[in-house]
Parts: structure tokens; sequence; C-alpha cells
């Protein structure tokens, strides 16, 4: 046992002797109060909690079992065991004693051995008890804190199960009404657009002369700008559909690379200067359609929208930041108004120049491609000095 | 414009008959248009979808009648669409030398990854059929 703080022991007896041979036999192992009548017991036993109670049976005020049965009917008393003490060595009290709720009964004159054990034994195992009881209340309660636990995670559950299939129903309702308007694009608009441009063919090979016509002349590049916005209407639909598409480990310095091979002219012809920084095998897991269609899209704008008045330079480099794999697209070129422009930058057919080949749709594209991936771009740009572009990748994936 | 000039004509072999299958009857006047502009197709039959299509086919096949040497295919069509026509007339006993073009207006890759299936990826042509497009078929073909 723990002998930090000696058990506490009460004992209570009317006569001198008993209690000062008590105190005689236990004062060496333990802290020892006395009471010589029971008033006195019921008071000092609430008062200072002992451990154990060695109390006498006959007493001139109240007797020993009136003292136990008061002790018991208390909260704070009822837990602490009772030894009595008797010089009676009839049945009777010796019955009494446990029915009262005694744990143990010691007939005197007393036997310092056996005052001893019995004390030693009592305490012993009323301290399991304490103990076993703490154990017992501790499992209890995180039991019903468990099943508190268990029950708001299961409500919890099947409320986000809930809200995810009727995500998942949305989401599948959105992707069919998305595939049967890709259809419409892809196959019923054009083959209007087709038509046009198939007869305005025929009439040119007809009566060409027809074509001096201004009007005829019009209504031939409205055909043919319609339907190239129809093939762009089809690619932003399809950069909608990420599912379909097929996800691979890329090597951006080698794809960095073939796209700069497949614009050289036309960076030559425009003088402008293109540097891949990106590390050897930077390998990133990707839509490798989609990232490369990105990197073409930024270097063409780069490209496009350089400055007439310096020497122009278009660099690429690569970086890891916080999850993320960061491509950076830094230029020299006209720039962006920010102030002006930042919420439009990545809209549908929003132009900030008034160059001839702006289409509008580059950046748009862009974007949804990347936001397919899970990835997102930020833009930092200054007018006449240059456009940062940071293409963000999460790597989680790869 | 390109004239065909005298000896070219004399010396061109001639498609004995030709097939449109196309349920857009503007596209069909198209198509034909640009193709008797050539002069290098004797007979050009068409049908409406691919089911119309299977059909005389398939009688044209039984009563022993020679099949066109070439055949333009549209994929939408109502009925039978392309694919399903394609995957019916593979399974006829046709003997013939057959050259199928798909002639579409569609613009999904979706369709173009089934050509590819069908092994028909180099003859995908997008509508309208034009004249350049029609020489060098025939200059394949002849």
């Amino acid at each position: 046992m723990n002998r930090k703080a000696a058990a506490k022991i009460l004992v209570v007896d009317d006569q001198p002797g008993n209690l000062s041979l008590a105190t005689s036999i236990l004062k060496p192992f333990y802290e020892i109060f006395l009471a010589n009548n029971g008033e006195k017991a019921l008071l000092m036993a609430s008062e200072k909690q002992p451990d154990l109670l060695l109390l006498d049976i006959m007493m001139p005020d109240i007797s020993g079992f009136e003292v136990c049965r008061r002790l018991k009917q208390l909260e704070n008393t009822a837990g602490i065991p009772i030894i009595f003490m008797t010089a009676k060595t009839s049945g009777e009290d010796y019955e009494k004693a446990f029915d009262m709720g005694g744990v143990d009964y010691i007939t005197k004159p007393i036997n310092s051995k056996e005052l001893l054990s019995r004390v030693k034994t009592h305490l012993l195992i009323n301290s399991q008890r304490t103990y076993l009881e703490n154990l017992n209340q501790q499992i209890f309660e995180m039991n019903s804190n468990l099943e508190i636990e268990v029950q708001n995670r299961t409500r919890d559950l099947l409320t986000a199960n809930k809200q995810l299939s009727s995500l998942v129903k949305i989401k599948e309702e959105q992707n069919n009404r998305l595939q049967n308007f890709t259809h419409i694009v892809s196959h019923n608009l054009r083959s209007h657009t087709a038509n046009m441009q198939g007869l305005l063919a025929i009439m040119e090979m007809e009566n060409s002369e027809l074509f001096e016509n201004q009007y005829l002349q019009m209504v031939g590049q409205a055909s043919n700008n319609l339907n190239e916005t129809i093939l762009h209407l089809n690619q932003v639909l399809t950069s909608f559909n990420a599912e379909l598409e097929q996800w691979e480990c890329l090597d951006l310095n080698k794809a960095v690379n073939s796209t700069i091979n497949s614009i050289a002219q036309l960076a030559k012809d425009a003088k402008v200067s293109i540097f891949n920084e990106v590390p050897d095998d930077f390998n990133i897991f990707c839509i490798p359609i989609y990232l490369e269609s990105i990197i073409l899209n930024i270097l063409t704008n780069a490209i496009k929208y350089r400055s007439e008045e310096r020497n122009s330079f278009s660099r690429i480099s690569a970086d890891q930041e916080d999850g993320y794999f960061v491509i950076v697209f830094e230029d020299n070129g006209l720039g962006i108004d920010m102030k002006r422009y930042r919420d439009k930058l990545f809209g549908m057919y929003k132009t900030f120049h008034t160059h001839k080949e702006s289409n509008g749709l580059g950046l748009f594209i862009t974007k949804n491609q990347i936001e397919a991936m899970g990835g997102k771009i930020e833009v930092e740009s200054q007018v006449n000095v240059g456009t940062i572009f940071k293409v963000y990748l999460p790597y989680e994936k790869s | 414009m390109w004239v065909p000039s005298l000896k070219s004509i004399c010396l061109m072999k001639k498609v004995k008959l030709a097939c449109l299958i196309e349920d857009d009857d503007i596209m069909v006047l198209i198509s034909k248009k640009f193709m008797a502009a050539t002069g290098a197709f004797e007979e050009i039959i068409s049908f409406k979808n691919g089911k119309e299509a299977y059909d005389n086919l398939k009688a044209m096949l039984e009563s022993g009648k020679p099949l066109p040497e070439l055949i333009f295919l549209d994929l939408n069509m109502p009925i039978w669409d392309g694919w399903i026509f394609l995957e019916e007339f593979k399974r006829l006993p046709v003997t013939d030398d057959i050259t199928f073009y798909i002639l579409t207006s569609s613009i999904s890759n979706e369709d173009f990854e089934k050509a590819k299936i069908h092994g028909l990826e180099e003859r995908y042509l997008m509508k309208p059929l034009g004249i350049n497009t029609l020489r060098e078929i025939l200059s394949t073909l002849l």
C-alpha cells in the first residue's frame, strides 16, 4: 500500500483503558482519532473522514449499533468500513454487527496481533474497493461519453451521407445536362454551320461572280466566325468533363521543352526568348493534354502580348510550396491593368488587348483546366512591366 | 476554280458507283454537287439512314449487283447511326473492295476515338465535303 499518507482510524470506546490500548497498538502505523461516546463519534467521523472505524457496541449515550446506523445513512460517512468491538461474545451481537453493515467484529480483550491484522486487511479491502469504484465510475463515464460520441458521429455521418448522395445526384444531373449540351454543340449546331459553309462553297464554285457582292462576303465571314465559335465552345465544354480524361505522370521539363519547340518559329518571328528553367526530373501527376494546353496558352499569350519597346523574354520555372507544385511563367510584356481587370481576367470572351489574335478564350480554358486538376492560378501584373502567372497543382495525388 | 483539262478527263478512270449515307438533304445536295464537279463519278446513290443503306446494300449484294466502290458515311442519323451501320455491314459476306470514309459534322473527340476502333481515323472527314478533299480521295482511289 501507498505509505505516503498513513490511513486514518477513528477509535470509539467509552472506556479510556480500551482507547489507550488501541492507540498504543495502532499509533505506530496509523493516524489515530479517538472518541469516548457516540455523539463525538458521529461528529468526528463526518469531520475527519477516517478510512476505518473501530466501534464499541456498548456505550452509555448512543450504542455502537445506533452510531453505525446513522453513519450508514449519511452520504459522506456511509462508505467508511466499521469494525465492531465488544466484550460480548453472544451469537446475536455477532450477527447484528454484520446485519448493521459492519465489515468485521473483534472481541475484547483486544489481541494486538488480531487487531493489527484485521485493521490492515480491511484498509486494504477498502482501498481496493475505492479504487475499483473509481475505475468503474470512470469506465461508466467513458462509456456514456462514448455512446454520446457514437450517436453524434452516426448522426453526422447520416447527414453527411444524405448531403453527399444528393450532391452526387445533382452532379450526375449536371453531368448529363452538360453532356447533352456538349452533344448539341458538337453535333447539332455544327451540322448547320457545315451546311452553310457547304452551300456558300457551291455558290462560289458555280457563280463566283456573286461573291463580288459585299453582303455575300459578309455572310461567308459570319458563317466562318460562327463555326469557329462553336469549335471554341466545344473545347470549353470538353474541359469541364475532366473525369473522362487520362491522368499520368508528366516530366514537366520535357513537356515545356516540347511546347517551346512547337512554337519556336512563332517566338523567333516575334523575337521573344523563352527560357526553360524547370529542374530535370520534375514530375507532375496531371492530365497531360490539359497541362500541355495550359503551357501553350500562357506562352503564346506571352508572345502575342510582348512589348515592342524592349527585348522580350518569357521564363518558366517550377517549385514546390505548401502541398502544391508551382509552375511560374514570367514575362516582360505589355502587362495587364489588374485594378481594372482582375475580376474579368479569366472570364469567357474577355480580352484586354486590342490584339488581332486575341479571342478571349485562352485564359478561360486555362483556368478551367487547372481547376479540373484540383489546382488554382494566380496572376501578378503591371502595365508595361510584365506579368507573372503562377499555376498551382496539388501534389498529394503524385 | 479547277478546270480539268481534256487530257486528264480522257485518261481518268471513273468511280462507277459511289454512295452517300446521310440524313441531311442539304448536305446530300452539297456533296453531290462537288462530286459531280470532279466529273469522276458515273453514278451516285444516297440513303437517308444506316438502316435504309444496310437494307438496300444487302439486297444489291444478294441479287449479285456490284456494290459501291466508295461510301461516305455520316455518323449521327436516325434509326441506325453510322456506327450501327458499320457493325452490321461488316457481318455481310462482302467480297467487293469498298472504301469507307466517315463524313461528319461532329467535332466531338469521342466520335474520333470510336473511328480509331474501326481503323477509320485516316478516313475521317469534316463536313462540308470540298473539292480539294475529293480530289485527294480520287487520287488515292483511282
